[in-house]
């Protein structure tokens, strides 16, 4: 097992020993049919951190995390969350997981609705109302508490998922697109909610579109077509594509694989196509 | 499995029952409607047949030996009127005419509102004949010697005075037997073959037990019911109600003419009912209302699970579920506990409705076959709940799950024996009713409700109801835990 007292610095990047990592996989697959939907994934985060998972519709982040989380099966490789190899029942008490749709009961109240989570996770009975309540005032529903959910605005659905994946105070969190359809203000208020949860030493693996959001994170990994195209600080990647903004550094990534992968294609003429793969994974 | 969590499901399902009003005004209002619909309309019993009486009878005169010797008594009666008057006017709506083939014609082509379903026609010598039976009998009997009887023109042999010239065909009840001794099997009796009654005299037809009139020699007076015979229930209910006719206006002749009584033949075959359980007076309502609880409890489960599971799917919270604590176990029996609410729920609205309306019969104890009722509903629940789980996995949306009405709940209304009888049901047929589990419950309910059988006895059912249970269980636990 691994030692989650031991205090190591906090993420930014650096190496650390292998035992402090809270998510890590190797060489991890998956393929629909003969779609390689995730591609030989190698990730590794480290406790405390806020890792964002950036990369286009269908580039594999969601089948990644599904993966992780014991709701697709594996191809091939591996996955380690919290030291334990996946899918493991056991652990999901200590996991948070905000699903991409609005996994939220329509016809129940958004109490209703957490208070079903707290009971999932057993939350301590003395301490369900007290959380209840903080977290209506994170995602700022307090005042629909008794609306029922299916009345409530796309975004403020979402807000409510996202209240209930936490409802358990994981260690750690995968949070499928978290801040879609949120307003910039609220926004804003989650992601300092995200670092200071980190700096509490949970981990949070979240996946976003808004690639410019992510100068918040800690750690991010870019994907593409199922393969990671780069990992690492948000400053360090515009630095090493010397560019003003990450999403230009994207971009300039992007166009680097792409280039790499024609080589690739013309060396060995195998595989599949890099270009289509994806689009039908999510 | 950890009950706080199992617990939370069936509260989550109950509640958003409740918040759904539509849905929770189904659960509880479709088997109250069936069962006012089914318990004031249907009944079991066809009601106010229109049919059209035909009644040429003539009045006939009977002439019995009366107390003294050589002298007699004369009795005028006409049958028919007898019958007219026997008839059911509650099963029956009577019109009478003179027009028989004008009646047969009506109830060929008439539609609707005024359809007649068939022609009771009594013949104009219906009573003669009946008087001329009657006489020969009482006479006969009347005569206490051989050459009176003899004179007379009976006959005179074992003992007594006979009405008809002996036969040996009588004692030849079954039609191998008689037609082995070289008799005639005709009218479900066997009968010496006397040759052409074509050619009788009317001495001759008489004396041989058959009936002289408009100057040939016939079996018998025929009643002749002209019958549309489209609906076999309809045809059923008219052949017994005229039955039942003859034998009242029988029963009354003898009773209202003194003269007469002293010849009435008694048979010594008589039918004689005896319940081997309390259930004489037992209506259609009553085997009814156990069926419906079954039946309306599974509909609702079975589809209201369907449903659930999709939107489970659509929506992402079963991914959801997927990727927490919760079991799969804990999630079936969360819902299975839920819909056992259901149940209980639904069948209470039945119970209610029956008893206060229609004042169901339930065998003493009360409480007990109540209870039992529960059980099996509850355990019958469960097994469709589960059933409907893995049924949301062959349908895409809402649309698709409708299908399924035909293809699982027709043929458990029609197989399960809850309005036909499983006797009804062709033999090769009959094997698919003993694996549709409803069968089961519904049969369990009614024998704890009308036969008042204890557990015990029910045993069967249970384990019939137990394996469909778990199977169904493993199978939706299975399911769920299925990852592509």
């Amino acid at each position: 097992m691994l030692d989650l007292t031991h205090t190591t610095p906090q993420g930014k990047g650096k190496k650390a020993p292998t035992e402090d990592y809270v998510i890590r996989t190797k060489g991890l697959v998956k393929t629909f049919g003969s779609l390689r939907a995730v591609d030989g994934l190698d990730l590794e985060i480290q406790k405390g951190q806020l890792y964002g998972l950036l990369g286009p519709n269908g580039c594999g982040k969601t089948t990644t995390i599904r993966m992780a989380l014991g709701l697709l099966t594996i191809s091939n490789g591996w996955v380690e969350v919290l030291g334990v190899r996946m899918p493991d029942k056991g652990l999901m008490a200590r996991i948070g997981y905000m699903p991409q749709e609005t996994a939220v009961y329509r016809e129940l109240t958004v109490h209703d609705n957490l208070e079903l989570f707290g009971h999932m996770y057993e939350v301590p009975l003395d301490r369900m109302a007290r959380r209840e309540n903080e977290l209506l005032e994170l995602v700022e529903l307090t005042d629909w508490r008794d609306s029922m959910a299916g009345n409530l605005s796309g975004g403020m659905m979402h807000r409510l998922s996202l209240a209930c994946a936490m409802m358990h105070d994981p260690e750690v969190m995968f949070l499928d697109e978290p801040t879609v359809g949120v307003d910039p203000e609220l926004r804003d208020s989650l992601w300092h909610h995200f670092q200071d949860l980190c700096k509490q030493g949970k981990t949070i693996i979240l996946t976003t579109h808004y690639i410019e959001e992510s100068r918040h994170c800690d750690l991010v990994g870019l994907m593409r077509d199922g393969r990671m195209l780069a990992q690492d600080a948000p400053r360090s990647l515009m630095q090493r594509a010397g560019t003003e903004t990450l999403e230009d550094a994207f971009l300039y990534f992007t166009k680097r694989l792409g280039r790499s992968r024609r080589l690739e294609k013309g060396k060995a003429r195998h595989g599949h196509s890099t270009e289509d793969a994806g689009g039908e994974e999510e | 499995m950890k009950l706080r969590r199992t617990l939370a499901f069936t509260r989550r399902v109950l509640k958003q029952l409740r918040h759904d009003k539509r849905t929770f005004g189904f659960i509880l209002l479709m088997p109250l409607i069936m069962m006012v619909v089914f318990g004031y309309t249907f009944g079991g019993d066809v009601k106010n047949v229109s049919v059209i009486l035909v009644n040429d009878d003539q009045q006939a005169t009977i002439i019995v030996p009366g107390s003294g010797a050589g002298n007699f008594t004369t009795v005028n009666l006409t049958f028919g009127d007898y019958i007219d008057k026997g008839l059911n006017r509650d099963t029956l709506s009577i019109r009478t005419s003179d027009d028989l083939n004008g009646s047969k014609e009506t109830v060929r082509t008439s539609q609707f509102f005024q359809k007649s379903w068939a022609v009771i026609y009594i013949p104009k010598n219906f009573s003669k004949v009946f008087a001329d039976y009657i006489a020969r009998v009482s006479q006969s009997k009347a005569m206490t010697n051989k050459t009176l009887c003899e004179a007379t023109g009976y006959f005179w042999y074992d003992g007594s005075c006979h009405p008809f010239q002996a036969t040996n065909a009588d004692k030849y009840a079954q039609k191998s037997d008689c037609e082995k001794a070289g008799f005639k099997w005709y009218s479900n009796k066997c009968h010496e073959d006397f040759g052409d009654k074509a050619e009788w005299t009317p001495a001759e037809c008489g004396s041989k037990g058959y009936f002289w009139y408009d100057d040939v020699c016939h079996d018998g007076a025929d009643l002749t019911i002209y019958i549309d015979g489209a609906n076999p229930n309809i045809k059923g209910t008219v052949q017994k109600a005229v039955m039942d006719a003859l034998l009242k206006a029988q029963t009354e002749i003898f009773a209202k003419t003194p003269a007469l009584r002293k010849f009435q033949v008694d048979s010594p075959v008589v039918q004689k009912d005896d319940y081997a359980y309390d259930t004489g007076d037992i209506r259609f309502i009553d085997a009814f209302a156990p069926g419906i609880m079954a039946f309306a409890m599974l509909m609702v489960t079975t589809m209201i699970t369907i449903f659930l599971f999709i939107e489970e799917r659509k929506m992402g919270t079963l991914e959801r579920l997927q990727a927490s604590p919760a079991t799969e176990t804990e999630i079936v029996v969360g819902y299975a506990l839920a819909f056992s609410v259901v149940s209980v729920a639904q069948a209470t609205v039945i119970l209610l409705t029956g008893i206060g309306l229609f004042h169901i019969y339930i065998a003493p104890p009360v409480w007990y076959h109540i209870l039992i009722t529960y059980g099996f509903l509850i355990l019958l629940g469960m097994g469709h709940q589960c059933l409907g789980i893995l049924l949301s996995s062959g349908a895409k949306n809402e649309l698709q799950a409708i299908q399924f009405v035909p293809l699982i709940i027709f043929p458990s209304i029609l197989l399960c024996g809850m309005l036909f009888p499983i006797e009804s049901i062709p033999t090769y047929l009959r094997p698919i009713s003993y694996i549709i589990p409803l069968t089961y419950c519904i049969d369990a309910v009614r024998s704890a409700m009308i036969r008042g059988w204890g557990l015990e006895s029910l045993c069967c059912n249970g384990l019939a109801l137990i394996v469909f249970l778990f199977v169904m269980l493993l199978g939706a636990i299975m399911f769920l835990k299925r990852r592509a």
